[in-house]
């Protein structure tokens, strides 16, 4: 009949304890980072509950399979004949239905606070009145392969064709601190008030990832995803793509510098005077070459290529990446005569797909 | 009490045959069988081939990550290796491997003589080599095989608005071909074992008699029915925009890249609970029998398996949480509920021991270490479906070692279990028993070694599918240690096939019922004929072999 050599309960009882014990060490470790916003301390607080509600289940149940598992092990002196052979208890079926859903309806609620915590954002009329202010921010983010782009449409100055150029971050904006690969921009945002992220992407799907937020919102193309934070902690912090996006995925990195308001105030308003400045100096070189041109068609007698050199902003999202920043490059008359959709910054480009759609 | 004592004079075939027939005999034999046995085992040869495969790209995954700016492979190799690791563990590997043991069991549990459609379940097989083969063939191609993982969102496996492919190459267009292949198979399959189950069963079988493991089969089949299809359309949609200008994704053509997630997530989520079931049908096979005792709440296992099938086809959203474009409140909702009918399997499990006379076999022993280790699998889950939480945890490596959790379990604990639990009875020996208890130590400190560290550098914000990683993140200690624990993992793997290669010849003479199990299967030799029964048992419950054994036996709780 069968018998194995050995009924050793040493392996379970010593690989549970073992268990118990790394679960122990891990539960300490196991947090999340320190949250950096409002919405993140809303993430944290569930995060508590849940990890607590989840190494009670999980001490209760691996108790409860050890503690079978070495009490009604096969003794040594057994005399083989059969334990009770008990098929079930509806009662028992019933209790360990109920009290999981009790449960879980509990998490629910929780959770479904901090759904409506994390999703909640100022109401869109109210928003300008508040931008206007200094007392919220809007960031138009667009990803594309494999870099960030920040830019603040609040923060923006007529450029020579009339168009608004937001102050931007571009990927080739790199910072102090080293790094292995990819250009890495920093963002910068301000401290104590709502920020309004617009996520916008060029090619293919990007996740906008910053740890420290307890947060990510992915970049569709063809949707303009949109997300509120406050941020509650000055200092420097990593970000990074959380979306599989291609070859370079892992080097699509960028930093948040979250700056006291006063400060990050008088940063942009400095950036949207040197555009200002550049964008002026532009319209007057614009100016005395329209004229020349002018000039020069009179002698020709044609007079209708004033138009056509006017300069058009053409640089693709392609050629971003490569790093040249050109918000104005010329381009050769012939293919400046059209249409300024295929122009402009990538936020443009996506926002004018969307309208397409719609 | 009665036994079937075994010598192996009256064993009908152990090592007689295979010496006197010449090896193209023995080939065609295997090549055209129609046997489900014969395929039952074909399934799991390539099964084992096929985790190989992706063990070692498992392996080169450990190590590009083991350091802080490694640089073993390049960017796009990593790429490819965590894309067609995902593939091959879960459309060549586990998928094949359960189909091994349903090939094998479902017929002898409900007493049938094969399956009910034997050239379709010959023909199902043999795709899988196929489709692995065309799978394969992406590494002849000359920008190598699909690297966009094994979710292949569109516009990254698409092509952009100007019809040049964002992954360049015919890697991707052969990846669909290869899961186009492998969906229809198991299709097939899964057709094959509900026919089978609900034409074909023995005299007395009702129903609410079948053993537990092939409910679970059925169960998983209709999963595999209702979402397989799905997401073959869906590849074909992607093939087409591929390859035709289809643009079903492209939003500058009135496409949605969200649709894709959708289509491919109706099929994903079920996906792991076809993984899944058929595992824990495994389990409630072997916790009764080394306890001594029926499952507890047979009916109300039947009952959660049922639930747990219909709620997996409600919660496929919570995978796009952060897509922005899905009402969280619902989908977090429903995959809460998931926990319930969770919850009673393992309560089940856990009650079916209370009172046992417990013997620890090495099947039991993994069958212990499943519940542990799913436990925590099932738990990391809830985290998931939060919906907040997940903002934080999606597409980090808490959700890597959440699923690893969840399908190691069930990949390696219980098909580890089924295998040292049914080898004596597909070949007629044991599988050593020390190598067994050995190989268990290492795979529990493997896997946890593994997994566990990845959960806190997940939680700490390391997001998954990344090649590498700077020093300055901290995430450097973790990756190290979980890459060390796969050593222990592959061991204890290596050490699995080198037991199932030695016994085969040289194990133990196992006898036709050597854990005096309960289900139908036992009543036959070890291995059985090619018409499976000479005799059947009276069939009066879900355990006609143990009836039969211990006619003493007196039930009680209730039924």
């Amino acid at each position: 009949m069968r018998r194995s050599p050995t009924n050793d309960c040493r392996i379970p009882s010593a690989l549970f304890l073992l268990l118990g014990a790394t679960v122990l060490l891990a539960g300490c470790a196991a947090g999340q980072p320190d949250s950096i916003t409002e919405e993140g301390d809303s993430v944290r607080s569930l995060y508590k509950w849940v990890f607590g509600l989840a190494v009670l289940i999980f001490l209760a149940v691996e108790g409860a399979i050890l503690f079978m598992a070495v009490k009604f092990r096969r003794r040594k002196n057994d005399d083989g004949s059969l334990p009770p052979q008990i098929h079930g208890d509806n009662r028992l079926e019933a209790v360990w239905t109920i009290t999981p859903l009790a449960i879980v309806l509990v998490l629910f609620v929780l959770a479904y606070q901090n759904i409506n915590d994390l999703q909640a954002e100022v109401p869109a009329d109210e928003i300008q009145a508040l931008v206007d202010q200094d007392k919220a921010l809007r960031v138009d983010v667009t990803g594309l392969q494999w870099v960030w782009q920040f830019a603040y449409p609040d923060f923006a100055w007529q450029n020579s064709e009339g168009d608004m150029s937001p102050v931007k971050i571009l990927g080739e904006n790199t910072n102090t601190i080293p790094e292995t690969a990819g250009s890495v921009p920093t963002l910068r945002v301000p401290l104590g008030i709502p920020v309004q992220f617009k996520l916008h992407a060029l090619d293919v799907i990007h996740s906008f990832y910053i740890p420290q937020t307890l947060y990510k919102l992915d970049a569709v193309p063809g949707r303009v995803n949109h997300f509120e934070m406050t941020f509650t902690e000055t200092g420097i912090y990593n970000g990074q793509c959380a979306e599989l996006c291609g070859t370079s995925h892992a080097d699509m990195r960028f930093r948040v510098e979250v700056m006291p308001a006063d400060d990050f105030f008088a940063w942009a308003a400095s950036e949207q005077a040197k555009g200002e400045t550049s964008a002026l100096a532009d319209i007057a070189a614009e100016e005395a070459e329209e004229a020349a041109e002018a000039e020069a068609a009179n002698d020709d007698g044609t007079g209708t290529s004033a138009d056509d050199s006017s300069e058009e902003n053409t640089e693709s999202a392609t050629e971003e990446t490569s790093g040249t920043e050109t918000e104005t490059n010329p381009a050769s008359p012939g293919e400046a005569t059209s249409n300024a959709t295929d122009t402009g910054s990538g936020v443009e480009q996506a926002d004018q797909v969307l309208s397409e759609r719609e | 009490m009665t036994t079937h004592t075994f010598t192996p004079d009256q064993s009908p075939g152990v090592g007689a045959v295979r010496v006197t027939r010449p090896y193209r005999a023995v080939f065609l034999d295997w090549i055209t069988t129609t046997d489900h046995k014969k395929i039952g085992t074909m399934y799991a040869i390539a099964a084992s081939v096929f985790f190989l495969i992706g063990g070692i790209l498992a392996g080169i995954m450990r190590i590009q990550l083991a350091i802080p700016e490694n640089d073993f492979v390049t960017r796009d190799v990593f790429n490819q290796s965590f894309t067609m690791h995902g593939t091959i563990m879960v459309f060549l590997f586990l998928m094949p491997m359960l189909a091994a043991l349903g090939n094998w069991m479902v017929p002898l549990q409900v007493g049938a003589a094969d399956m009910a459609y034997p050239k379709v379940n010959a023909l199902a097989f043999w795709m899988i080599p196929l489709g692995g083969t065309v799978l394969l063939l992406s590494y002849l191609m000359p920008n190598g095989p699909h690297a966009g993982s094994w979710v292949s969102y569109p516009p990254l496996a698409d092509v952009s608005e100007s019809g040049t492919a964002f992954l360049p190459g015919h890697g991707v267009d052969l990846w669909i071909g290869a899961i186009a292949i492998l969906g229809i198979s198991s299709t097939l399959g899964s057709i094959n074992f509900i026919v089978t189950v609900y034409k074909m069963r023995a005299p007395g079988m009702t129903m609410l008699r079948v053993p537990i493991f092939t409910w679970t089969v059925i169960v998983q089949s209709f999963l595999a029915i209702f979402s397989l299809p799905v997401v073959t359309a869906g590849l074909a949609m992607l093939w087409i925009s591929r390859n035709l200008g289809g643009r079903f994704f492209d939003p500058s053509a009135g496409g949605d890249p969200i649709l894709y997630q959708h289509i491919f997530w109706y099929f994903g989520h079920p996906e792991v609970y076809i993984l899944v079931l058929p595992v824990m049908g495994v389990v409630s096979e072997i916790i009764p029998v080394f306890s001594r005792k029926p499952l507890f709440g047979y009916k109300a296992f039947i009952f959660a398996t049922l639930s747990i099938a219909a709620l997996g086809t409600m919660v496929w959203a919570h995978h796009m949480f952060t897509t922005g474009a899905i009402q969280v409140h619902f989908f977090a909702f429903t995959s809460f509920l998931i926990s319930v009918p969770t919850g009673v399997k393992m309560f089940n499990w856990t009650a079916t021991m209370y009172k046992g006379k417990i013997e620890f076999t090495s099947a039991m022993l993994f069958a212990l270490g499943f519940l542990m280790m799913f436990l925590i699998g099932g738990i990391t889950g809830v985290f998931n479906a939060t919906g907040g939480l997940d903002f934080s945890l999606h597409d980090t490596y808490f959700v890597v070692s959440h699923f690893h959790y969840v399908l190691v379990s069930a990949a390696l604990f219980g098909l580890f279990a089924g295998f040292y639990y049914w080898f004596p009875k597909m070949s007629g020996r044991m599988l050593n028993e020390t190598v067994g208890k050995v190989q268990f130590v290492l795979l529990f400190l493997g896997v946890n070694f593994t997994f566990l560290p990845q959960m806190l550098v997940g939680l700490d914000g390391m997001p998954r599918r990344i090649p590498t990683y700077t020093e300055e993140e901290g995430w450097g200690l973790g990756n190290l240690i979980s890459s060390y624990g796969y050593i222990l993992i592959a061991l204890a793997a290596i050490l699995f096939l080198l037991n199932v290669l030695l016994s085969m010849r040289r194990g133990k003479i196992s006898g036709d019922n050597p854990w005096d199990a309960y289900a139908l299967e036992w009543a036959t030799s070890s291995p059985p004929p090619y018409y499976n029964f000479d005799r059947l048992p009276l069939i009066r419950s879900e355990r006609p072999v143990f009836d039969e054994n211990h006619p003493e036996a007196v039930a009680t709780g209730d039924r």
